[in-house]
């Protein structure tokens, strides 16, 4: 085990990203809103009457309000939602978990920009009624087993944690079923975690990694990069399954040296061989979706750059970069003792950078 | 974005206001945390471009971010200082039309018929900097908003040189040329922007619009697009070099990202059908480039 690298998790810290609370009329008295709302005020987020109306602002002020402001509703629908995997792309269909949906994170690369109706973060009261979905599901599914749930697509499956407390209420429902569970995230949101809900094999946490620097002027709300690593050592030691994904890997001048330093770092703070998988992706954008970015986000000179259209209609970088990219990273990976895969890539890539 | 130049501790009592904002923002409207003060510097010393609504004009130094000179307008600055923290809402953004609206220039915005705040400002700003050749067409209907709008889309180190070729002749281009012009410029890294400007013909006698629309595309996208334009070639190369019969044809993947070639031939008899497919197998060579 590495020696040099700390397990102490830094406080959470919610009220940078989360300005204010809105109730909606028929989640008032719900006792899960007024479970949310007391944790809510434990960290200092006051609650307001109304939404704000946002209509007539600009785009970044409209993303910026709304992104702040937690929407308390009551979920009418199912809290599972599917996700299918484009047929040209190595990849598994999922069921997404969703406790919440919206991202208060605001990554400046997030597909959510465009995927959802509106930047505004609702949170569903009624989440209690999750793990019964769930039960429901396995016990009649609509395909043969085994299952991939989600929970970290539609929004960090971390952050709002410590409010929600959804977690522990659905671990166990995966614990001896034919169903994976994977909470993905950026924050460093485990505090307690590890004391509320025990290990089992059905159940991975994963965080989603970039370079010192990129974490910054790219995720500038998301847990730094240090303090992920400690959560993910944290929960190593406590038992748990963990797993990283460096995505969305990004092509600008000394990305190698970058990324390599990122895997060293991780070599310090656990043994990549303890990790359950990790995932290498290139950054890649829906058509059209990086005009959301130029607006939203100004010097994004990393769009200027060779993006090609692939099968599943995404842009990427042109093929034979990507390829080069992945062999020559998955090299510094394995050198550090990890066995890296890709993540949303056609069989071809798989097989150009000698995955396959 | 201009350069960062340093920065420098001003006294907030010597800072003079900025004309653009106020003018068009209610100093009432204070953000929750100030934000930084901008300053450019000039010969004269510096002149402030950006000072957050609300900010307290007494009391002690602040440090101020200074952009290095250019020649763009303060307002442009301003402006574009504004969107970076949050962009004008509705009600300052019609302070703004109305503020800059010295020339009538209302009847072009309807034209551009864009959608938001943030576009009919972007319009505005570079509305005073097109030259009067493709203004007037412009103004009175003869070159379509929507070309204009693709060419907002245009990086504005390149959109000078696009608008003075379009100037010689504004059939250059057409929209959906210019579409797919903007979309490869938009991709091109600065450091080939001078090679982009070096290749660019004018239309004249021995050059019909037609062909330097075609070369002027041609070049963006081989610079924006390298990794593809190289197999494109490379590719081509092979497939010519078969010598296939012409009832052949045989397509490589859109960009190169797939894992199999198309072949179709077009046969009209059985003995066609059986020379073809013979001769299908020369296209072996055409599989290394997927």
């Amino acid at each position: 085990m590495p020696e040099t690298a700390g397990t102490r998790l830094k406080d959470v810290n919610l009220s940078d990203a989360v300005k204010r609370v809105v109730v909606d009329e028929e989640a008032r008295g719900h006792p899960g809103t007024e479970s949310i709302l007391d944790r809510l005020e434990e960290h200092g987020i006051p609650r307001e009457d109304s939404l704000p109306d946002r209509s007539g602002d600009s785009i970044n002020k409209r993303f910026r309000t709304e992104k702040q402001t937690l929407h308390v509703r009551l979920n009418r629908g199912s809290f599972i939602k599917p996700w299918e995997s484009p047929p040209s792309i190595v990849g598994r269909d999922e069921w997404c978990l969703t406790p919440v949906e919206g991202c208060p994170l605001d990554c400046s690369y997030c597909y959510l920009q465009d995927y959802l109706d509106r930047p505004l973060i609702q949170v569903f009261a009624n989440h209690s009624l999750m793990p019964d979905h769930v039960r429901e599901f396995l016990a009649d599914p609509p395909e043969e087993p085994p299952h991939f749930f989600s929970l970290g697509e539609l929004s960090d499956g971390l952050f709002l944690e410590p409010v929600l407390e959804s977690i522990p209420k659905v671990w166990d429902v995966f614990r001896d079923a034919e169903a994976k569970i994977e909470i993905r995230s950026k924050s460093h949101h485990v505090h307690e975690l590890a004391e509320k809900i025990e290990p089992h094999p059905s159940g991975v946490f994963t965080w989603t990694l970039s370079p010192s620097g990129f974490d910054r002027r790219n995720e500038m709300l998301t847990a730094p990069l240090e303090d992920r690593l400690s959560a993910m050592r944290h929960m190593l030691e406590a038992g748990f399954r963990v797993s990283a994904r460096i995505d969305p890997i990004l092509l600008e001048d000394g990305w190698l040296d970058r990324y390599a330093g990122l895997v060293k770092k991780m070599d310090k703070h656990f043994d990549l061989e303890d990790l359950t998988f990790i995932l290498l992706g290139v950054f890649r954008f829906p058509k059209g979706f990086d005009r959301t970015m130029e607006k939203r986000f100004s010097n994004r000179d990393f769009l200027r750059d060779e993006f090609v259209e692939g099968p599943d209609g995404k842009l990427r970088y042109a093929r034979g970069r990507r390829t080069n990219v992945y062999r020559e990273l998955g090299e510094v990976v394995r050198e550090y003792g990890g066995d890296p895969n890709l993540c949303m890539e056609p069989e071809y890539v798989w097989e150009d950078a000698g995955f396959r | 974005m201009n350069r960062i130049a340093g920065s420098q501790t001003v006294h907030p009592e010597k800072l003079p206001g900025v004309e653009l904002l106020d003018a068009c923002r209610n100093p009432e409207d204070s953000p929750a945390k100030l934000e930084p003060v901008w300053l450019r510097s000039s010969e004269s010393g510096v002149e402030p471009v950006w000072v957050p609504p609300g900010f307290e004009r007494t009391g002690e130094d602040h440090e101020a971010l200074v952009i290095e000179a250019s020649g763009q307008p303060g307002w442009v600055l301003t402006l574009t200082l504004w969107n970076r923290y949050g962009g004008p809402d509705p009600v300052e953004t019609g302070r703004v039309l109305e503020y800059l609206d010295g020339e009538g220039d209302s009847r072009l915005l309807e034209l551009l018929d864009l959608p938001n705040a943030d576009e009919v400002l972007a319009a505005y700003r570079q509305f005073p900097d097109l030259p009067p050749p493709l203004r007037e067409p412009l103004r009175e209907e003869e070159l379509s908003p929507r070309l204009f709008r693709y060419l907002q889309r245009v990086p504005d180190e390149l959109e000078l040189d696009l608008i003075d070729l379009l100037a010689e002749d504004t059939r250059v281009l057409s929209v959906q040329e210019m579409r797919r012009l903007s979309e490869a410029l938009r991709r091109l890294p600065p450091d080939k922007y001078d090679d982009f400007r070096n290749g660019i013909d004018y239309p004249g006698e021995d050059r019909s619009p037609r062909s330097v629309g075609d070369s002027v595309l041609e070049r963006a996208r081989r610079l924006a697009f390298p990794e593809v334009a190289e197999r494109r070639e490379a590719y081509e190369r092979d497939r010519s070099g078969l010598d296939l019969d012409g009832r052949i044809d045989v397509e490589a993947p859109d960009n190169f990202e797939g894992d199999y070639i198309d072949v179709s031939l077009r046969c009209r008899r059985d003995e066609d059908l059986e020379k073809l497919a013979e001769e299908v197998k020369k296209c072996r060579k055409l599989l290394e480039h997927v």
